[in-house]
């Protein structure tokens, strides 16, 4: 449970975006909401329910062991877990007192090659969460234990700090409409085409931390 | 073969105008029909059910109108990457911004302010070509997006009541960053910022840098500048002032500064304490005077 209290903003339409870090540091993905504030009145938003985070012990499984897929939710919430293969597969776990859940997958169900799995919240079918981030992973011939997830965002960093934010905004805006460097190319052409267009814009802005 | 053919381009022709994806751009006004001279309102908005995160547009303006206005007051776009901009040539507005984390709803993007210079009826339309909305995901997929025109009639003696937008709020509070990046101007200081407007919208900012802090900001000069804005010197200045001001002239003016938050009141203390020091001074010696006479 949390409770945030914003004051002296003027009347309008605003965004509002939260997220959790659970006990390892990983981040969940970005719950947004619009909100329309009145000037002079308070404005109670309620029924906001963060997405789980996700991780898993492996970066490859072989086939036939399993891959455990872990995280952090609220306590004794009932947690989805989605695996995305050609056939979506669904299992249902509970987080323990401290909201921790975790989840041994069969990888045998699976098909050799690439996969990724994602997770939701709900409780007592009520109060449902949106989907957590995907994290990857392989099903192969060998066990590959996954690196410890960086706090960093995979994308869009572009000093560095380990935050995407209105710096690294400015520095993507800064090589919009120019000729880029090889050095340039090398950190803001986000999508690879040698150029930066509203795409780069568009990458930055789904792994903005703020 | 001919009459199969027929029959889809039928069908495709009854479907298509019901079809609507997800997102939709879109145009809405108080009324449609206006005087000629007579100003008219339109806003230009964006709906979605898929979460999304930017969006690049251009809109023509049609040729019996002529563009007086516009605003991105409660905007929903939280960053500009092009603020609005209107080509007089190519009698198109096009911008481009994004909403970080994403954006699910319905909201306004600009509201424009027309006046209709000639009789007839008009379609105030997106450039199809140069309008794309992007999904709230890691590759920058384009979302499928309807496009909806808005029929705009000029009519000799018909009267528009335009509400004058009252805005009084300055520009909200925002916090400017000095930053350096072998990536952003060579490496040189570099100053970015940004803010909103909840009611008329931002007009323009202006920075100053100056090597004192100034009480009465509106004595410093002031340089028109959009973010990031390269600083003049080596060295960041000591104060350097940025000032957000909205359509109707509500001033935000934020201060970076490298001295400590509270040095000038720990200076003015400072000052206090000497003064009173030399004050009690001159007494001692005063009474010791008066003691030493006769």
């Amino acid at each position: 449970m949390f409770s945030i209290t914003l004051s002296g903003l003027s009347g309008g339409n605003y965004i509002f975006s939260v997220y959790s870090e659970d006990n390892k540091g990983t981040r969940s993905s970005l719950l947004t909401f619009p909100i329309s504030i009145t000037s002079g009145a308070t404005t109670n938003v309620g029924g906001i329910f963060i997405a789980p985070t996700i991780s898993v012990d492996k970066s490859e499984v072989k086939r036939g062991d399993t891959i455990t897929i872990f995280g952090q939710s609220i306590p004794q919430a009932d947690i989805i877990i989605a695996v995305n293969s050609e056939e979506e597969f669904f299992s249902k776990t509970i987080s323990d007192k401290n909201g921790v859940y975790l989840y041994n997958f069969d990888s045998s169900l699976l098909e050799y090659g690439s996969h990724a799995a994602k997770s939701k919240a709900s409780i007592g079918n009520q109060l449902v969460s949106g989907f957590s981030y995907l994290v990857n992973f392989k099903v192969g011939t060998k066990n590959v234990a996954a690196v410890a997830a960086t706090k960093c965002p995979a994308k869009g960093d572009l000093n560095a700090d380990c935050k995407v934010n209105l710096i690294d905004f400015s520095i993507l805006a800064y090589w919009f409409n120019r000729p880029l460097t090889a050095a340039a190319a090398a950190l803001v052409d986000l999508n690879g085409d040698k150029k930066v267009s509203i795409i780069d814009f568009s990458i930055m802005a789904f792994y903005w931390t703020g | 073969m001919r009459r199969l053919f027929l029959s889809v381009s039928i069908f495709g022709a009854l479907v298509a105008p019901a079809f609507a994806y997800a997102a939709t751009l879109s145009f809405t006004a108080p009324q449609t029909s206006v005087g000629i001279g007579e100003p008219i309102e339109v806003s230009v908005f964006f709906d979605t059910k898929n979460a999304i995160n930017a969006i690049e547009a251009a809109v023509i303006i049609p040729s019996r109108f002529e563009l007086k206005n516009m605003s991105d007051g409660n905007t929903i776009m939280s960053l500009w990457v092009e603020r609005p901009r209107y080509d007089r040539e190519t009698r198109t507005i096009s911008f481009s911004g994004i909403i970080p984390g994403g954006f699910l709803g319905t909201g306004q993007l600009l509201k424009l302010t027309l006046k209709a210079e000639a009789a007839g009826s008009a379609a105030l339309s997106f450039d199809r070509t140069r309008t794309t909305v992007y999904q709230n995901g890691p590759d920058g997929t384009p979302e499928p997006t309807t496009l909806r025109s808005l029929m705009l009639n000029a009519e000799a003696g018909t009267v528009v009541t335009v509400t004058p937008i009252v805005d009084i709020e300055p520009p909200e509070k925002f916090v400017p960053v000095v930053t350096r990046d072998p990536q952003l101007y060579e490496g040189a200081w570099t100053l970015i910022f940004a803010t909103q407007d909840k009611g008329s919208g931002i007009a323009y900012y202006e920075v100053s840098e100056s090597p004192v802090r100034m009480i009465d900001p509106t004595k410093l000069s002031w340089t028109k500048a959009e973010s990031p804005y390269r600083l003049l010197g080596e060295e960041p200045a000591k104060y350097i002032y940025v000032r957000a001001v909205d359509e109707q002239g509500n001033i935000r003016t934020e201060l970076y500064t490298q001295a400590h938050p509270l040095s000038w009141l720990l200076g003015l203390a400072l000052g206090i304490l000497i003064l009173a020091l030399i004050l009690l001074v001159l007494q001692l010696l005063r009474k010791k005077r008066r003691h030493a006479s006769p």
